[in-house]
Order: C-alpha cells, then sequence, then structure tokens
C-alpha cells in the first residue's frame, strides 16, 4: 500500500441528468477562497457512475488525517418546472423538481442531510427520510453511503413568482476618450414560468391587481453604477415610458425600476434595451509611469440580481488607433472573438472585443480590466477632418 | 382622448426669431425706398443696395432653418418616431432597400401584406422617397456618419420643407424677378400649417419630398419657358422624373402645364420659347416617367396624361401650319386652318371618345373624385371612408392656410393687372388647386405652395405699393404725383395692418404646428389629475406584443388602417393593408367584422386568420376607434357582398351601440369584440358599467361569451384588443382539416349553407335573404 500524500486536490461528482442545468460551482475553503472547479472530460466515470467530476485545486495541501472544511455551492437553472404546465390566469403556479437527497460524491460519505426550503408547504413530497416543518422538508441524516450513492425525490410546491430569465444579453461598451464609456444592453426577457392557457381576462388582470396573473412578471429593478448619467430604456419600436430611475447615496447606485410594454404572463416573451453612460474618471485608468497605457474597468456582471443569462455576450470597443490590447477576468470565459467596429469617422475601424460568457448569475458581479495603450495625440485626428 | 398641450413657451421662443427675420425684410424694402434725402439715408441706401444680395441670402437660409426647426416639435415632445400609417409602410420599404439594394426592392414579393396574396412591392410603389433616404444613408454611411435608418427617415421631410422654401424663393422670382416676393413667398411656404401637417419630423411621406419636387419642377420649367433653353427644359423633365418616382400628383404637373400652354396660346402669345421647353419636356418627362415601374405605359394610355399629348400634336401642327404659312397664299391658309383645326379637334374628341369607351384609358378613382366630387360617395366607398379624402371644409382651409386665404386675390389681382407668361402660370396653378383643394382635404397640401407663392407676390405689392405712395407723398412738398393718390396716414396703417397681419400668420402656424401637426398618433399624450404628461401608449403595447409572443407566420385580421403599422411594428402577416388595392379583400374583411361570430369564424377560419385585431376607445376617450369606422366597414363589405346591408346596423334609424341598436348591429364580430366583458367595468364613477365614454353611452348587448374566439391581449387602457381565433372544437362544426383530409359532418345541411355563405354572394345581384341569427337577451343587469 501506498504512503497517503497530502493532498491538495478533491474531486466533486454532480448526477449526470443535473449537469446541463448547472449554472455555476463553487468551492469555498478554509482561506475563504473561490475557487472555480474544473470539469474533467473523463467519459468512462460518467458513464459508469452517471455522473460528472469537476476536479477542484485547492489553495493549500491538507496532510493525511487532517480536517478541511469545504463549503460547496452549487447553483442550477431550469430544475423547477411548472406543474401543472399550464395555468389560467385565475390560478396559482405549481412548481415541481426531482433531486437527489443524498450527498454525491465519488468519495464514501460517513453522514449527511439534506434541508429542502420552498416557498410554502409542499402539495406533495417523497416522504422516505423525510422529516416536515412547514416549507422546510429534511432528508436524512444518511449515514456511511458510498460513493455515488444516490436515490430521486419528488417535491411538488406552490410557487406563485414569476421566473424570469435572459435567454440572452449583449452588452456594448463604447470607450471615448474623450471622457465617456457609453453602455448600451440589449435583454431578451422571458417569463418561463406555468404558460398562460384560456383567456387574457383583462377585466380581472391588469398591472395592479395581485389574485390574478400572479407569476406575472409586471416590473424589474436594476442597479446601475453611482455615477450613470443618460439613462434610456427602449425597444426595436422605440422608447418605452414606463420606468424609473434614481441616484441612491446609500447604496452607491442608480436604482431604476423599469416596466416593460406589458406585463409578461408565464411563457411570454419581450426584448428591451438599457442604456447609460459613466464619466471615463471612474473607470478609464492611466498608467502614472506611463500615461500611453490605460486600464478599463468594468463590471462583468448583469445589472439585474437574481436573474440568470444564459448567454452574456459583452463588446468593448475601444477607441481607434488602440494597440497592445490585454484582457483578465475574474473568472473563466467561453469564447473570446475579436473584431473591428465602425463609428463617426473611422476608417480603420475600432478594435473590439467580444467576450462570451454562458449562464451568467451574480457570483459574475465582479470587475474585469481591459488594458491597452493608446497614444493621446490620437484621439485629436478625428475631429481634425 | 384628451390632448392637453404644453411647453407653449417654446412657440414662441421660435417666434422671436421670426419676428427678427420679418423686421429685415421690412427694414431692407424701406432702405430701398428711403424717403427723405439727407446724406445719412443716402449712404444707408447705398449700403442697403451693396449688401441686398447678402442679406437676402442670410434671410433665405434664415427661413431654412426655421422651416426645419418648426417641424421638430414631434421629435422633442415625443421621440424619434415615425408617424401615423403610410410612413410605416415608406419606412419598412427603406429599411429593405438600405438593406437589400435597389434590385432587391425592385424585386421584392412581400408576403407579409395582402395574406394570402402578397404585394409585389418594387412593381407597385412610387420608391422616390425611400431612394432619396436609402442614398442619404448611403452616401452618409460611406463619409463614416453611422446614422440609423430611422433617423434619416424621420428628419428627411425637414429638410426637404427647407428645400421647398428656396425653391419657392426661386420659383417667385422667376415670375415676379422680385426677390422681397421671393422670400416672402419662401417665409410663407416654410410654416404653411398645411404643408407642415405632412412634413413634420416623423412624418415620413411621399409628400414630403414631392411638394418639394413639384414646386422645383415648377421653377425649373419656368425658367426653361423664360430662356427657351433646351437645359432648363432638361432640367425642369429631371426634376418631373423625381417628382413621378416620388408620388402620384406628378398628374397635377402634367396636366398644369400642358393647360398653361392652352392658356397662352388662347391669350396669343405663344411663341418659340413655350415650343420648345413644352416639347422637350413632354418627351423627356413622358419616357422618363415610364421608367418607374409602377406608372410604365400609363404615362401613355392613361387619362391623365391625354392633355399632355393633346397639347404636344396641337403645338407640332401649329407650329407647322406657321411654317408653312410663309409659302401659300392668305386665302388658302385660312381654310388650311379651318381644315387642320377641324380635323384636329375631331381627331382629338373622338380618338378620346373611343378609347374611353373601349377602355383603353381609365381614370383612376381618385381622379375621377376629383373631377366628380360625388363620384366616390356613389361607388367607392373604400375612396370616401379615407378622412382625408372628404370635401374640405371652409375651417380647414382657414386653419391650414390662414391669412394666406386673404393674401391670395391680391397676389392674383397683382397677376392680372401687370400679367406675363410666369404669372398667368402662377394664376392658373392656384385657381386648379383651389378647385382640387376644395374637392379633397388632402389636396390643401398641394395648395398651399401656390398660395404662398401667390401671397408673396401680393404681399410685397402691396408693401411696394404703399411704399411707394408713402415716399411719394414725402416728397409731394415740390410735385404731386397722380399715380399714386392714396393719403399716406393710410400708407402707414396699411403697412402695419400686412406686418400685424403677417406676424400673426407665423404665430398661427408655430402653433399649428407645434400643436396640431406634431402628435405621432401611435403615440397618445394626456395628463393626469396632477397635470402631469402622461405617455399613452397602447398601440406600441399591443404591437410589440404581437411581435414578441405570437409565432412569426401568424395571421392577423384588422381594419385596413391599421395593416401598415402591424406589418411595421409586430413584423407579422397581415390580410389588408393602407395600400387599398384590392377592394374585395378589403370587403371581406369588411364582412367578416359585419358578420356574426359563426359567420366571421368561417370567413376567418377559410383566410387561414389567427388573430383578430380590434381598436376599441370606449374605456379611455380615443374617439378614433373601429366602432366609429364601423360603418364604413359594413359599406365597404356590402358592396362586395350584398347580404351585409347599411341599413341592418341601424336601430331606431341611428348608428347606435346602446340597447336601441339593431340585433345585427349587437351581434356583429366587431361588436362583440369591441365590447368583449366591456360590461363588467365602469368607466366612470356617475355613470352605470359598461358606459362607453366616446358614444356617450350605456352599450346594448351584455353578458355574453364568445364560442369562436378568445381574449389573447387587450392592452393597458383597452386601445387596441387582440383575440385568438380558436380551433374547432373535436367533432364540431362544418368540416375539419386535419392531415388534408376533408371529414364531412353528418349534418350535411348545416355544411351547404354554411360552405356557401360567401362563394354564393360574391357576385350575385341577387339579394340572399339573412341567415337566421342567433338572438342574445339583453341583460338588464
Amino acid at each position: 500500500m501506498k504512503k497517503k500524500k497530502a493532498l491538495n486536490t478533491y474531486y466533486i461528482a454532480v448526477p449526470r441528468e443535473y449537469d446541463q442545468f448547472l449554472a455555476l460551482i463553487l468551492v469555498r475553503d478554509k482561506n475563504n477562497k473561490d475557487i472555480v472547479p474544473v470539469r474533467i472530460q473523463d467519459n468512462s466515470v460518467q458513464a459508469q457512475y452517471n455522473a460528472t467530476i469537476y476536479k477542484v485545486d485547492l489553495t493549500h495541501y491538507v496532510e493525511s488525517n487532517q480536517e478541511e472544511q469545504l463549503i460547496i455551492t452549487e447553483t442550477y437553472f431550469n430544475r423547477m418546472s411548472a406543474l401543472p404546465k399550464k395555468i389560467t390566469i385565475f390560478e396559482d403556479q405549481n412548481v415541481e423538481i426531482y433531486d437527489n437527497p443524498h450527498f454525491f460524491s465519488p468519495y464514501p460519505t460517513e453522514k449527511s442531510q439534506t434541508t429542502y426550503k420552498l416557498a410554502s408547504s409542499p402539495i406533495f413530497y417523497t416522504e422516505e427520510d423525510a422529516t416536515a416543518k412547514g416549507g422546510n422538508i429534511e432528508y436524512g441524516p444518511y449515514r456511511n453511503d458510498g460513493a455515488f450513492t444516490r436515490s430521486k425525490i419528488r417535491l411538488h410546491f406552490e410557487n406563485t413568482r414569476p421566473f424570469p430569465v435572459f435567454k440572452n444579453v449583449t452588452r456594448v461598451i463604447e470607450v471615448s476618450h474623450w471622457g465617456n464609456i457609453a453602455i448600451e444592453d440589449f435583454y431578451k426577457l422571458a417569463n418561463e414560468g406555468a404558460e398562460l392557457t384560456g383567456e387574457y381576462n383583462k377585466v380581472d388582470f391588469n398591472k395592479y391587481t395581485q389574485h390574478t396573473g400572479k407569476n406575472s412578471l409586471k416590473n424589474l429593478k436594476a442597479k446601475l453604477p453611482y455615477n450613470s448619467w443618460g439613462v434610456y430604456y427602449k425597444d426595436e419600436v422605440g422608447n418605452i415610458s414606463t420606468s424609473r430611475a434614481f441616484r441612491d447615496s446609500a447604496s452607491n447606485s442608480v436604482d431604476m425600476t423599469i416596466e416593460p410594454r406589458f406585463a409578461l404572463l408565464g411563457g411570454w416573451k419581450s426584448n428591451f434595451y438599457i442604456g447609460y453612460n459613466l464619466p471615463a474618471k471612474y473607470t478609464l485608468f492611466v498608467e502614472k509611469a506611463d500615461p500611453t497605457n490605460y486600464y478599463l474597468r468594468q463590471n462583468s456582471g448583469l445589472i439585474f440580481k437574481g436573474i440568470m443569462a444564459e448567454e452574456f455576450t459583452i463588446k468593448v470597443i475601444l477607441p481607434e488607433g488602440a494597440t497592445e490590447i490585454n484582457y483578465q477576468f475574474p473568472f473563466p470565459l467561453n469564447e473570446v472573438s475579436e473584431e473591428k467596429s465602425f463609428s463617426y469617422f473611422d476608417f480603420e475601424g475600432r478594435p473590439t472585443f467580444v467576450f462570451k460568457i454562458k449562464n451568467v448569475v451574480d457570483y459574475h458581479d465582479q470587475t474585469f480590466t481591459v488594458n491597452y495603450k493608446f497614444s493621446q495625440n490620437s484621439i485629436i485626428r478625428e475631429p481634425l477632418m | 382622448l384628451f390632448f392637453f398641450f404644453f411647453k407653449q413657451k417654446t412657440a414662441y421662443e421660435m417666434l422671436r426669431s421670426l419676428v427678427g427675420s420679418e423686421m429685415c425684410i421690412r427694414d431692407s424694402n424701406e432702405g430701398e425706398a428711403s424717403v427723405l434725402d439727407s446724406p445719412f439715408v443716402q449712404t444707408l441706401n447705398s449700403n442697403a443696395q451693396k449688401w441686398a444680395p447678402a442679406l437676402r441670402m442670410t434671410i433665405l437660409l434664415m427661413i431654412s432653418i426655421l422651416a426645419v426647426v418648426v417641424r421638430v416639435f414631434s421629435v422633442i415632445r415625443f421621440e424619434s418616431i415615425i408617424h401615423e400609417f403610410d410612413p410605416w409602410f415608406n419606412y419598412r420599404t427603406t429599411q429593405y432597400l438600405a438593406k437589400e439594394g435597389v434590385y432587391g426592392l425592385w424585386n421584392w414579393y412581400d408576403s407579409e401584406s395582402w395574406y394570402p396574396l402578397g404585394r409585389s412591392v418594387g412593381g407597385t410603389v412610387y420608391p422616390g422617397l425611400m431612394v432619396t433616404s436609402a442614398s442619404v444613408y448611403w452616401v452618409l454611411h460611406q463619409l463614416s456618419i453611422p446614422v440609423d435608418i430611422r433617423n434619416v427617415c424621420v428628419f428627411l421631410a425637414p429638410v426637404f420643407a427647407a428645400f421647398t422654401s428656396i425653391a419657392a424663393y426661386l420659383m417667385t422670382n422667376v415670375i415676379t424677378k422680385r426677390p422681397e416676393a421671393g422670400l416672402f413667398s419662401a417665409l410663407f411656404v416654410a410654416i404653411v400649417p398645411s404643408y407642415m401637417s405632412r412634413s413634420v419630423a416623423g412624418s415620413y411621406d411621399n409628400e414630403g419630398v414631392s411638394i418639394f419636387a413639384l414646386v422645383f419642377t415648377f421653377y425649373m420649367y419656368l425658367k426653361a419657358a423664360d430662356t427657351g433653353s433646351l437645359l432648363w427644359s432638361c432640367g425642369a423633365s429631371l426634376a418631373f422624373f423625381y417628382m413621378v418616382s416620388a408620388w402620384g400628383g406628378y398628374a397635377f404637373i402634367i396636366n398644369i402645364i400642358p393647360i398653361y400652354i392652352v392658356a397662352v396660346f388662347l391669350s396669343g402669345n405663344i411663341n418659340n420659347r413655350l415650343y420648345v421647353s413644352y416639347t422637350v419636356f413632354y418627351v423627356l418627362g413622358t419616357i422618363y416617367a415610364m421608367q418607374i415601374p409602377f406608372v410604365g405605359f400609363q404615362a401613355i394610355h392613361s387619362s391623365e396624361h391625354m392633355a399632355s399629348h393633346g397639347v404636344f400634336i396641337f403645338l407640332q401642327v401649329y407650329m407647322f401650319i406657321n411654317w408653312i404659312k410663309q409659302y401659300i397664299t392668305k386665302s388658302a391658309f385660312k381654310a388650311l386652318t379651318r381644315l387642320v383645326i377641324f380635323t384636329f379637334v375631331s381627331l382629338l374628341v373622338l380618338g378620346f371618345l373611343y378609347l374611353t369607351f373601349t377602355g383603353k384609358t381609365k381614370w383612376s378613382g381618385r381622379s375621377l373624385t376629383l373631377l366628380d366630387p360625388t363620384y366616390a360617395k356613389k361607388f367607392i366607398p373604400i375612396i370616401a371612408s379615407v378622412s382625408e379624402h372628404q370635401a374640405t371644409t371652409w375651417s380647414s382651409f382657414f386653419f391650414d392656410l390662414h391669412y394666406l386665404v386673404m393674401f391670395t386675390p391680391i397676389g392674383l389681382y397683382y397677376c392680372l393687372k401687370k400679367p406675363s407668361e410666369g404669372k398667368l402660370f402662377a394664376a392658373i396653378y392656384t385657381v386648379l388647386m383651389v378647385y382640387f383643394a376644395s374637392v379633397m382635404v388632402r389636396l390643401l397640401l398641394v395648395l398651399a405652395p401656390a398660395v404662398s407663392i401667390m401671397s408673396g407676390m401680393g404681399v410685397s405689392y402691396l408693401i411696394r405699393f404703399l411704399i411707394k405712395n408713402l415716399k411719394n407723398a414725402l416728397k409731394s412738398s415740390k410735385k404731386q404725383s397722380s399715380k399714386y393718390n392714396v393719403p399716406s396716414e393710410f400708407s402707414v396703417v396699411g403697412i402695419l395692418l400686412i406686418s400685424y397681419l403677417v406676424c400673426t400668420y407665423t404665430f398661427h402656424a408655430n402653433i399649428a404646428g407645434a400643436e396640431s401637426y406634431s402628435h405621432p398618433s401611435v403615440i397618445l399624450a394626456t395628463r393626469d389629475q396632477q397635470g402631469n404628461r402622461l405617455i399613452i401608449d397602447d398601440f406600441r403595447e399591443a404591437y410589440y406584443w404581437l411581435r414578441q409572443n405570437t409565432k412569426p407566420e401568424a395571421k392577423i385580421m384588422s381594419w385596413w388602417d391599421y395593416g401598415y403599422q402591424i406589418t411595421g411594428f409586430s413584423n407579422r402577416t397581415v390580410l389588408v393593408d393602407n395600400n387599398t388595392w384590392n377592394n374585395s379583400h378589403i370587403a371581406t374583411v369588411g364582412t367578416a367584422m359585419a358578420s356574426s361570430e359563426e359567420d366571421a369564424y368561417e370567413i376567418a377560419e377559410k383566410l387561414d386568420v389567427d388573430y383578430v385585431l380590434v381598436i376599441f376607445g370606449g374605456y379611455s376617450y380615443y374617439s378614433g376607434d373601429d366602432i366609429n369606422k364601423f360603418l364604413w366597414m359594413v359599406r365597404i363589405g356590402g358592396g362586395v357582398f350584398p347580404h351585409i346591408k347599411e341599413e341592418d346596423f341601424y336601430g331606431s334609424g341611428q348608428y347606435r351601440v346602446d340597447g336601441q341598436a339593431s340585433q345585427t348591429m349587437l351581434n356583429c364580430l366587431m361588436y362583440k369584440l369591441s365590447y368583449y366583458r366591456f360590461d363588467e367595468v365602469k368607466t366612470d364613477y356617475w355613470k352605470p358599467a359598461g358606459y362607453d365614454t366616446v358614444r356617450q353611452t350605456e352599450i346594448g348587448n351584455k353578458g355574453y361569451k364568445l364560442r369562436r374566439f378568445e381574449e389573447a391581449f387587450t392592452s393597458e387602457r383597452w386601445i387596441v384588443r387582440i383575440f385568438k381565433v380558436k380551433p374547432r372544437e373535436n367533432r364540431d362544426g362544418l368540416y375539419i382539416r386535419s392531415k388534408g383530409v376533408i371529414n364531412y359532418p353528418s349534418d350535411t345541411a348545416t355544411f351547404k349553407e354554411g360552405s356557401s355563405l360567401f362563394t354564393n354572394h360574391k357576385y350575385s345581384t341577387k339579394v340572399v335573404p339573412p341567415k337566421k341569427r342567433k338572438t342574445i337577451t339583453v341583460s338588464t343587469a
């Protein structure tokens, strides 16, 4: 038998049927550092245990017989589905979810316990090993589970909230060395709750009623950077007049409430744009030693909290003549490409970086940096023409 | 809806600059006609003479800027959006053109309109407007100015209004040779309300560019007639070509110019200059016109062009005779003239009669309406139904032209007092247009440049007259002039009065432009109790809902008014739209709206309709809704399908929606969709539930359910209501289409009756007795 070595890797298993719904997996070790595990492309394990394995590189070595505490956060989307799939405007939305109550792991587990916190007392739950206290359902404790132990439970409960999802978000960040950063986001919003069936019933349902169309999405709240100005909210057919924004110094942000053109009932969609400007002095920095070296720092997350974007594209348009472009993101990207954009009086085109991220959640609300060289002289070239 | 006006200040702020330019004009006049002989005034006078051209150009530039600025109220108050109905089609076509290029547009078969027929857009459109804005767009993009195509479209008409005022200046200049008259004309036309109504920012309509083309063609032609130059004649035909490409109203040009030639001939002043200008203009103009696919050979055989052919042939013959005159005796010439004139006239008349009766040449419905104002009312309800085709009322004459209606007779008087060819032209143009504008309210637009030019001439003539008079009066201490004998006090008052009237006109024009004509009509504005401005965006709300939440191939049935908007905003297929080329298709939709739910369902099913869209104002005081337009649907429907009878929709001899309305009315589809569940809401605290705010009455049919349709969406203020056509229930109805097999129902009698409903009626002259309708008990809740 081999001598036990100190370890700095740990493997996490996710049941394969749920892996496609996994938006984000994060591990926090005792150094309080968030680690993004890497997916292992080993088909044999996947096939054998019907599991997807993620590898975590810990920030330090763990000696044998030593204990290490890890907090694993897995964020899923689309796991809950409406049941019934279609409801009328008068009905409340119920959802169901299937899960594995055991701690699913490639290692044996001594003891595990799972608590489900539901929005309401369940209509149905798998009663085996379960104790229910109102909306909280506890499964377990399970003792001495082998590796890859699993079972299936089903929960069915009322959840009348809308299920907003951004199917696609495109952000265009246009940098001007005249002192302005213009940002425009394009959102494809969908309410993925139970679909509406039957009549719309204007008499019973409108913006102000609470008792009908409970799963309708009537408004959304966004937080824009504190210094943003010139905020607009529009769609393909023009301006939308139902939005409010005010600068809130307490939360250091511009709080914006938008109402889509129509309340989104289950299964409905709507697209919109939100645009705003930022003064360059708060987000565009220049290196003291080298005044041609610029750093653009921008938020890499959505301005809407708690809503996932299935695809998020960030386009950074740098001024014409920017060279030696580098970027740093705090998390891995799905795709990066480079192109040229043309705006007023551009002839060779502006260098543009396109960053694509899938399944964006609140975790992605961080800062990324784009670093480039730009000569101050080239900004006066365009006005001269 | 109540439209309240706000930001009135802006209108007045704008006016200050106007008054300024007004002052300039008067200053320059006074400078020219200075009465005192002091050296100071002498210097002033010579300086004014020296600077006059520069001053003139400055004033003209200011007028052009004013023409643009006064038209952007709609963008300031609302947003940069395309207005109304037709502009939406123009905008959509321009987008297509900008993307696909000229050949793409040429070959565009639009399957989104006139389902299931479609529309070949390239051959049925006047492409001038779209090509203009697409060219502007392409040029700007070549210059690396990436403007949005929408903004090009929105701001095109104001820019062309500036061009129009310059063209009016040039034209008046050619007619009178007096730049001050030109400046007055330019000012008048820049802000004349009737022209503004079609050229505010966002009003992206053919007229926006074609009024410029019209005035410019006239200017070029007058220049050609004045000089007899081939170059100007070619220029005139090119301008005419642009006009033909932009608007069907080119028919005015191709008729006014021949009429002018005839008038000059009758006054005995026909000359070689006119001969050259007309011949070149006619030949090139006609060939150019034929290049527009929508016109094509109509330029040869349509009645609108007959006058131009006739005058052309006549001129040739006349000139030929004149030439022969040199070689034969006087008596022989007389006989020859008589013979030729007789043969010519009889040939012309016979030929015209032959062509008309064999149907080789045809008058379009609109042209016939112009010649016989009662024609449309009698025969073509679809033309009569359009509000802009109604006869003009005196109030709209005054509102849209204001004091120009007073100045115009002065101009006409001036034209007749010292006649010249140019003045004769202006007079003919004005008089003809006054007639046409009286027939159709829409043609006030074509009258506007005419009266502006006339008024410019009239006002400048009056001012010149009075100032000369004043000058003479001041000089009169030495010698008495007998020519001008009006007391000088009268002159001063007269000048002040004219200035006052002109200022009032500018005030009125600005306010009319800012308040009346700057509403996009797809966005409405009102005020709440606190006086805050509220935007009512029901149209876009519903159109955008259609765009997002119906399947892309969904077909929408609505009255034709909303066709262009639905294709533009929602990108969905419509059955009928504002290009009212197929009367029977529109009549089918009208029939569906006027039929009972069951009958309408069959029509909808046959036409593959997925959604029915109705506009309903009864909840929110919006009076331009479908119930108010409904009688036209009945008339147009009844014109093709005689079982729809207008009188069936009257209750107690009146068109009404309350308890006394007829059963046909209370149970037709339009009524049922508009008022579906309306009886459950209270629109006014003091009124019963189901109180219609537009018709000011309680509705007559309450508590009914829909069997075949299902409410799919209703906008915030109920203005747009969309209903889904439900699929047939199992084992229900006449036949079920499934996998290409038609299953006949057991009840064949029902089937026969049902399926023959609409085919039998199509061209039958026999009146078919109306189907038995289910009566619905009117609940008295």
